[in-house]
């Protein structure tokens, strides 16, 4: 099969998806891996699960997301890769061989607007999130460049240095669009966000952008010295930025995917079953080229809805790479959409043995470089 | 050192805390003063042994609640606090109290103001805080029991998560030697409450923690120069020469013993095993034990996150074409990983055994994270030529296989002379 073919047909579903495309797609791209992952061939002929044999994609034999730290597996030679946060030596980092980003790009160009630019209008973009040039294996760094470059109104910046965040920038640019009176939007991960709101907090600073302004955010909510939620982060930023839970969008992604789901779109009515007044707002929704399983983690069957288990990610943009994913993560599926609860390795009962967690966290977000 | 707020007022339990605090600095070391070792090493000799009789008056007490909390069943509880227990033998503590009165009388780092004597006993001598950040029972009783031969007055303060066996032990010594009832406090606040931890870190001597990167990270923010920080540390086995066919499941059952008790959560706890003899045959006889383990000591229902993290490493190593045993998910995962790593497991009695070439090829695997490592045990018949060579390397517990558990009351956990330390410091 060749290559230009099947990644070909994926673009055009992901700029056009049918109704019934998905399934008999994602099998030729099964297909694909198959004849060009030589890895991953050999553990579905172990597992006895081949094309000849698999006619679901359900039953495409998964990747477990924490093999990418240990096998390169790629359906044609990378032209990006992509490494999960981590600086310590000899530890163990995801690796995410990318042959094709023009299909990253095409992903990011359909879901992005769809969920995060209200009226999918243009804004001016405050990034809190390095960029690509200083960040160049940083799958999330890729996704917040290209987001500039395409979406971004005039006046979009990115305010983060080689120190971090440069607050007297990203403060005089947020005093700026309060001043012009145009909406905005923040791009950011929950941990930098914090910083931005502590430094606020410090001066005790208020700065209102104009209504309509947004917020995406993403990224883990834990580091090696502390703990956020998402209820005070969400209410620090009302009270220092003005922007309320309803203009904000949760990104879910991750070095391994190409694909992102997320927890609302800006560019309509909410979710019917997601009353945002309800603080029922973060139940993440898919691309119609993504699809998420949970996994009963004793049986690996398929979770009842609202059992909790482990995310299985179907993500026809990985076709380079690995399209069926079992991550770490655990959730549960409601009302059409996913909520996320969490690491399975992040398990709260603990004594003072060393966790695989802790031998390799080296860097503060482990997402916020993905 | 610690963030600004006021000290709690009035009958609240921060200012209760401070108030105890209070108390321990003008009482505590004279009362401490007053007890000859012979009484303090019975009273906590006979502590111990009732807290090592799943029968006594003081464990009927607690249990129901130690089991909750520390997420034990009643089989692996009672053997797990029986293996500490067993380290805290009369020798064992009469060598602390030994170490004890060399520490006072050559105290290493006494200030001007001198360590130890009446004007400073007059003055009050400042209690240690002792962090149990951790969920583990029993935690405590080595840095009480340094505290005690120091004679120091000190503070216990549990984890919200586990906080009964602390207080238990301390009310028991209490009862039976009264005057340490002014030297000793156990208490529980949620950590960094800085209307309690502001003051407290400021007037306590040193900071004894024991807990997760996080709330240690935490704590050397706001008393660096106090802390005495015993983070979390993994502990291996490594089988060098071939085993005996008859001395493999005595090997193996030993070895299960050190994954199962304290069902694995312990920085004394077997996560990975390396051996250049038959690693499959080991995991073979592992399964076997581990499954003796799960009857005799059996673990607790699995959460989510808990089987979920369990099955990921069990996908990833079947992925990799590693063997892994078809033992119940809730019961123990073993698996034969030929990679060269030194790799935390998710806990729950999951185990990897690493082949290597030779005990040196397990030496360096081991050597950068030398600092991580807690204990090793040894077996096999090269196993005597290990001890000195993990020495070498710091590691500050070698033991034989069944022993991971039972370090003894004088190791020095992680290479430090608690004894000392807390003793010489001048406060």
């Amino acid at each position: 099969m060749v290559a230009t073919d099947v990644v070909d047909a994926i673009e055009r579903f992901v700029e056009a998806p049918s109704a019934g495309g998905f399934d008999a797609l994602a099998l030729r791209a099964f297909s694909f891996q198959f004849e060009n992952v030589d890895p991953y061939r050999r553990w579905c002929e172990r597992t006895g699960a081949t094309p000849a044999e698999v006619r679901d994609w359900r039953h495409v034999p998964w990747v477990p997301a924490s093999a990418l730290k240990s096998v390169a597996l790629h359906a044609a030679p990378a032209v990006l890769t992509f490494r999960s946060s981590g600086t310590t030596a000899g530890e163990r980092r995801s690796v995410h061989h990318h042959p094709f980003p023009h299909l990253y790009r095409r992903v990011i160009d359909r879901s992005f607007p769809e969920f995060c630019l209200p009226r999918r209008a243009s804004l001016p973009m405050l990034s809190l999130i390095p960029g690509f040039e200083p960040a160049r294996e940083s799958s999330l760094s890729f996704m917040i460049d290209h987001v500039l470059a395409r979406f971004g109104a005039d006046g979009s910046a990115n305010v983060v240095g080689p120190d971090g965040i440069d607050h007297d920038r990203a403060r005089a640019w947020l005093a700026a669009r309060e001043r012009d009176r145009r909406p905005a939007l923040l791009l950011t991960t929950a941990l930098a966000l914090d910083q931005l709101l502590r430094g606020l907090e410090r001066s005790d600073l208020r700065l209102g952008p104009a209504p309509g302004s947004a917020l995406f955010v993403t990224g883990g909510f834990k580091t090696r010295q502390t703990e956020l939620t998402l209820d005070d982060l969400l209410e620090r930023l009302e009270d220092r930025l003005g922007i309320g839970r309803a203009a904000v969008v949760q990104e879910y992604g991750m070095t391994e995917l190409t694909s992102q789901a997320y927890t609302r779109s800006l560019d309509g009515p909410p979710h019917p079953n997601r009353g945002w007044a309800s603080g029922a707002n973060d139940l993440f929704v898919c691309p119609p080229w993504m699809r998420v399983r949970v996994l009963d983690p004793i049986s690996l069957e398929e979770a009842a809805a609202g059992a909790t288990g482990l995310l299985a990610v179907f993500d026809l943009g990985n076709v380079g790479s690995v399209l069926h994913l079992l991550t770490e993560d655990l959730g549960r599926i409601e009302d059409g959409g996913f909520r996320l609860l969490g690491r399975a390795s992040g398990a709260e009962l603990r004594g003072c043995s060393l966790t695989a967690e802790e031998l390799e966290a080296a860097s503060p977000d482990r997402t916020a470089q993905r | 050192m610690s963030d600004n707020v006021p000290a709690p007022t009035g009958d609240g339990p921060g200012a209760a805390i401070l108030r105890a605090a209070d108390s321990l600095r003008s009482k505590g070391a004279v009362a401490l003063r007053d007890l000859d070792d012979r009484r303090l090493e019975e009273a906590f000799l006979d502590t111990v042994a009732a807290f090592r009789d799943p029968t006594s008056p003081e464990r009927r007490g607690v249990d129901p609640e130690l089991r909750e909390s520390a997420a034990l069943s009643k089989g692996c509880l009672d053997a797990s606090l029986a293996a500490l227990l067993d380290g805290f033998s009369a020798e064992e503590v009469r060598r602390v109290f030994a170490s004890g009165r060399r520490a006072r009388k050559y105290p290493r780092l006494a200030s001007a103001g001198g360590a130890g004597g009446v004007d400073r006993e007059r003055a009050g001598v400042s209690p240690h805080l002792i962090v149990l950040a951790g969920s583990l029972p029993g935690i405590a009783l080595a840095p009480l029991l340094a505290s005690l031969a120091a004679r120091r007055p000190a503070i216990l303060k549990s984890s919200s998560r586990e906080p009964f066996f602390a207080p238990a032990f301390t009310n028991a010594l209490a009862a039976r030697e009264p005057a340490l009832g002014d030297a000793v406090a156990a208490a529980v606040w949620r950590g960094g409450d800085a209307s309690i931890e502001s003051t407290l870190l400021r007037e306590v001597g040193l900071v004894v923690a024991y807990g997760g990167a996080r709330a240690l990270a935490d704590l050397r923010r706001r008393a660096a120069p106090k802390l005495i920080a015993f983070g979390p540390k993994a502990s291996v086995a490594i089988v060098a020469g071939e085993l005996e066919p008859a001395s493999l499941d005595a090997t193996a059952a030993a070895l299960a013993r050190d994954v199962a008790l304290f069902d694995q959560r312990g920085c004394l706890s077997l996560q990975s095993i390396y051996t250049d003899g038959d690693a499959v045959a080991l995991a073979a006889a592992l399964a076997r034990a581990l499954e003796e383990a799960a009857r005799l000591w059996p673990p607790l229902a699995l959460s989510p996150a808990e089987a979920g993290a369990l099955r990921s490493m069990r996908e990833e190593a079947a992925f990799l074409g590693c063997d892994v045993a078809a033992t119940p998910l809730d019961q123990a995962t073993i698996v034969v990983d030929r990679r060269a790593l030194f790799l935390p497991s998710p806990g729950h009695r999951a185990v990897r055994i690493h082949p290597v070439p030779d005990a040196d090829a397990a030496l360096a695997i081991l050597r950068p994270h030398a600092a991580r490592v807690q204990g090793v045990a040894v077996a096999g018949a090269a196993a005597d030529g290990l001890i000195d060579r993990l020495a070498a390397l710091d590691v500050s517990y070698v033991c034989a296989p069944g022993e991971l558990q039972s370090p003894g009351a004088s190791w020095r956990n992680g290479g430090i002379d608690l004894v000392a330390t807390l003793a010489s410091d001048a406060q």
